[in-house]
């Protein structure tokens, strides 16, 4: 966490609950902050474009449930520590399969002053992934930077085909955004 | 023209503190994009005048890039009490963002 900021996505369609989720989440670390989801649409948009250091999932949403945005997560952020908190996950099997199929956590939510204790636990187990992360953030942020810098250095630029080049640049520059 | 207030690393924690909202447009002095985005912003100050309006120095703001997921300028990011409300990478047009801005101020 290079921003020594701890991201959090939320994804929870009960207000009063996204709120005491948050109230923990700040217990453990005061400077935070969140990207919210209350359905499947939510979820899809914000995910990918927040890039959390962590996710804390309800299991039964509206239109999706817990093990769907687990999956979602581990197809689009690789191994970003996933937590379920769940008023209903009580079954031991349903436990199991949940940790086995990647989950990092889960906690009940009448058990939810555990949180903090939680994230602690998860983001020390998860750190080497979560570092491995960064450095691959930094050098994608560097190489379309370099690149982005090029395109505006070439605008000030006056040769033949300069607009020609500028378009192919700024082309490659949009598809890696 | 209003001025945006000019913020960096050291003003995070201020920012998410906010309870209101705060707009923050990253850019640099290479950005074309971002110089036209700041233009569009400032002539949103006294409309919005609920809204607290910010520029940060993409480069210069290494920190605030990381916590807004940014690899390239330009960005704009809305967050309200420490909560990502919106955040829109390359140029905006003026309508999109006031559409954004009459539902999240």
């Amino acid at each position: 966490m290079e921003s020594d900021i701890f991201k959090v996505f939320i994804l929870e369609d009960q207000q009063l609950d996204l709120e005491l989720n948050k109230r923990q989440v700040r217990k453990y670390r005061p400077e935070v902050f969140f990207a919210v989801a209350r359905n499947r649409t939510e979820f899809e948009e914000k995910l990918v474009a927040f890039q959390p250091d962590l996710v804390l999932s309800d299991y039964n949403l509206p239109d999706m449930n817990g093990l769907e945005a687990l999956l979602y997560v581990r197809e689009h952020l690789d191994a970003t520590p996933f937590i379920f908190i769940t008023g209903v996950l009580n079954d031991e099997e349903k436990v199991a399969d949940t940790i086995l199929s990647g989950a990092s956590g889960y906690l009940l939510k009448e058990n939810l002053y555990k949180l903090p204790e939680l994230l602690a636990t998860v983001v020390i187990q998860n750190s080497e992934v979560m570092q491995r992360r960064e450095r691959e953030w930094e050098q994608r942020k560097e190489q379309q930077t370099s690149l982005r810098k090029a395109i505006g250095q070439l605008r000030e630029a006056d040769f033949d085909e300069r607009d020609r080049i500028i378009a192919d640049l700024q082309k490659i520059a949009d598809h890696l955004s | 023209m209003s001025k945006l207030n000019a913020i960096a690393d050291g003003q995070i924690a201020t920012v998410l503190a906010n309870a209101g909202l705060t707009v923050i447009l990253m850019t640099a002095p290479w950005d074309g994009n971002g110089i036209i985005m700041s233009s569009i912003l400032k002539g949103f100050v006294s409309r919005y005048r609920n809204v607290s309006f910010c520029v940060a120095d993409y480069e210069d703001s290494p920190r605030l890039t990381r916590l807004f997921n940014l690899t390239a300028p330009p960005g704009i990011i809305f967050v309200k009490d420490g909560e990502m409300v919106e955040r829109l990478t390359g140029p905006v047009n003026a309508s999109r963002l006031n559409e954004l801005l009459q539902v999240a101020a």
